[in-house]
């Protein structure tokens, strides 16, 4: 489940969005942002992980607490104490999901920013937005220095790739520091 | 006397190392927001050891334990709901939150709602929680005081509040909390081990008394409520008691104002991520042990009062100079627990209330954290000791009812309105205190309800809040479109995107104080 960039573009062709929402219209400032369905896009998805997630959550409790109503139940493997071992070793479990979540929302916001920086890449030349309306002219050469280069400053840059921190080395961020600040 | 000196020698370290741990990092805080936020530098599994501090407070330190030696394994379903709790906040809210720029809950609900009231509502249960979490700490290390010393509750009380204002406005709150809460946990799994192994190997002796019976039982029965009349408000070890603490614990981790606050002290929304899942890893590691004590406490100290079954343990176990460590050595972690979850409330609640009613600045915090304190020492009289657990799974549940609800539309449905927040926030809230204080005075009057409040208020709060908000459009605030981006985005992309910024223009870091939403 992933942002695609064809995604993103054809949900800014419409122009004026979905329309999905009371705040949606023409002076509330969601017709201002250029790719605003870069963030209906990452929504979507994000928003499918999250219940995804929460499915996975409750059907687990679910199970648990009718686990617990079958008599005897957690008895039979574990001896008498097997309710007290089945909930302390259940933990992990939620750990696991959450894992899960996390690299499947990072993996929707990596696809959304590759999808950003091809088209910023394509669009360098004119210093069009990352989530331009595809209805615009074809875009020029890349301009050396005018890439989008690292837009997120998050799981689409190499920091994160190789595991550091995000902007790591560009910003000095890379070892828990902000800029300039003192050591 | 053995347990004197070393809890006093164990108080000490934790105070030392504090200090050593504060140290550095003071000198770093050049501005009010960066002594807040510890500069919005730390490491994800640094910062999950502060936040973990926030629920591995004193009060279920002794109080989970405790419980569990009192009401048997049915009361393991507590920690089930405090680590699925962590699992909803990763999903929903702790990215957007971060992304938001909002140090606090009522910065967060003013920016995104745009109102005033909004925030004058959110600072109300803000400070309500943070009153009734801070008195479960102090009521949890009145009664260390107490078993230790001898001393009186309401002195223990007052001694353990004076040293909290000391320590919370010294700053470095992260790195405090974090230290301490590595000590604790190093002293709760030695605990356990030492105690596992001298009941294993025979050192113990015979036990006190058999464990009850259906002390093993997955539920307990209706009715039975652990922590005397608030319990009502936290759910009974009945299986709709259960699913209320569930509910309670699974929706109401999101609105704890001193976990919240610590995500921001990350540098963006993709550490605050990992930051949740350290958290649940140490949390994991954490309620390993408080089932251990509880087992052994059924049988070694049988008609212990729960908050201090955990500090009588070692010496009915191992009676002489190892039980007498032992016990100090707890007494020691219960401090650090105690310590790292009062100063994370204090420091967070007083922010919230100094920034809004005076101005924010340090002067402001010293008088709120001290206003806050004897508020809470004044409260304290009026709830049943032994009931510090309890009063933890009270403020989730006001949490799950009041604030999650904003949190949960807020981050992912544009057309919350002001007036419906509010009148969800009200109606939530409202619904809690009703039932809480029906229960408690009229039970007949409210039923099950009463019961199980947590299932009747966090529906309630959802359902007004989505109503109100889609009679009244016009109380959208303008611009949510941008909010949403600037919440769900990632960081760069979203102020590329909001910002109309050249592509490949100048990075501007979203951890930086120029799309800081705080007030300062």
């Amino acid at each position: 489940m992933s942002v695609a960039a064809g995604d993103t573009d054809e949900r800014d062709a419409s122009g004026g969005g979905s329309g999905d929402g009371p705040g949606d219209g023409p002076g509330d400032g969601r017709w201002h942002v250029p790719g605003r369905g870069c963030v209906s896009s990452l929504m979507a998805v994000q928003r499918r992980h999250a219940l995804r997630t929460l499915a996975i959550v409750v059907a687990g409790l679910t199970a648990l607490l009718g686990a617990a109503l079958v008599p005897g139940a957690a008895d039979a493997r574990c001896g008498p104490f097997g309710w007290l071992v089945f909930t302390t070793l259940v933990h992990p479990m939620w750990l696991v999901v959450a894992v899960r979540h996390v690299r499947a929302a990072e993996q929707a916001e990596r696809d959304l920013v590759r999808a950003a920086r091809r088209r910023g890449r394509r669009r360098a030349g004119r210093g069009g937005a990352a989530c331009a309306a595809p209805g615009d002219p074809e875009p020029g050469p890349a301009e050396p220095g005018r890439t989008m280069g690292d837009p997120d400053g998050g799981p689409g840059d190499p920091g994160h790739a190789e595991g550091g921190r995000p902007g790591a080395g560009r910003e000095g961020l890379g070892r828990g520091r902000r800029p300039g600040g003192p050591s | 006397m053995t347990a004197v000196v070393t809890s006093v020698v164990g108080v000490a370290v934790v105070l030392l190392v504090s200090a050593i741990a504060r140290a550095p990092r003071v000198r770093r805080y050049a501005t009010k927001a960066d002594f807040y936020t510890t500069a919005r530098a730390v490491p994800p599994w640094w910062n999950a050891s502060a936040v973990g501090s926030g629920l591995t407070s004193a009060a279920v330190f002794l109080g989970l334990a405790g419980l569990i030696a009192v009401h048997g394994t049915p009361v393991l379903w507590y920690p089930v709901g405090v680590v699925v709790g962590y699992v909803v906040l990763l999903t929903l809210v702790v990215a957007p939150l971060r992304r938001s720029g909002a140090y606090t809950l009522s910065d967060f609900a003013r920016w995104r709602l745009g109102s005033v009231a909004v925030r004058r509502v959110v600072t109300g249960f803000v400070l309500l929680i943070g009153l009734v979490y801070l008195m479960a700490q102090i009521q949890a290390a009145a009664a260390v005081l107490n078993v230790l010393a001898g001393a009186p509750e309401w002195a223990g009380s007052c001694a353990v509040a004076a040293l909290v204002a000391v320590v919370s406005i010294a700053g470095s709150m992260t790195n405090v909390q974090a230290v301490q809460f590595w000590f604790m946990l190093v002293v709760l799994a030695l605990g356990a081990l030492a105690l596992a192994f001298a009941w294993l190997a025979g050192i113990a002796g015979p036990p006190a008394a058999e464990l009850p019976a259906g002390f093993a039982l997955p539920y307990g029965a209706a009715g039975e409520v652990p922590g005397g009349a608030l319990g009502a408000a936290a759910g009974d070890l009945s299986p709709l008691g259960v699913l209320t603490v569930l509910v309670a614990s699974a929706l109401g981790t999101m609105g704890l104002p001193h976990v919240v606050v610590r995500f921001y002290a990350n540098p963006d929304g993709w550490s605050a991520r990992r930051t949740v899942v350290a958290v649940l890893g140490m949390l994991v590691l954490f309620y390993l042990f408080p089932p251990v004590y509880g087992v052994l406490g059924g049988l070694y100290t049988p008609g212990a009062p729960a908050d201090q079954m955990m500090l009588l343990l070692p010496a009915r176990m191992w009676p002489g100079a190892p039980g007498e460590v032992l016990t100090g050595l707890l007494v020691a972690g219960a401090f650090a627990a105690f310590l790292a979850g009062s100063c994370g409330i204090v420091v967070t609640v007083g922010g919230t209330i100094s920034s809004y009613v005076l101005g924010g600045g340090m002067h402001g915090l010293r008088v709120t954290v001290a206003g806050l304190l004897v508020a809470a020492l004044g409260l304290i009289r009026l709830v049943s000791p032994g009931s510090s657990l309890t009063l933890v799974l009270f403020g989730l549940t006001i949490a799950a009812a009041a604030l999650c609800p904003l949190l949960v539309l807020g981050i992912w449905w544009r057309g919350l309105s002001s007036t419906g927040a509010i009148a969800g926030m009200l109606a939530g809230g409202g619904a809690v205190a009703a039932l809480t204080g029906l229960a408690a005075c009229a039970p007949e009057a409210v039923g099950a309800a009463g019961r199980y409040p947590a299932l009747v208020a966090v529906p309630v709060a959802f359902a007004v809040m989505l109503g109100v908000s889609a009679v009244t459009p016009r109380r959208v605030p303008p611009g949510s479109a941008d909010m949403m981006a600037r919440m769900h985005l990632p960081e760069r992309l979203a102020h590329t995107v909001l910002d109309r910024r050249p592509l490949g223009g100048p990075p501007i870091d979203r951890s930086s104080r120029q799309s800081d939403h705080s007030p300062d």
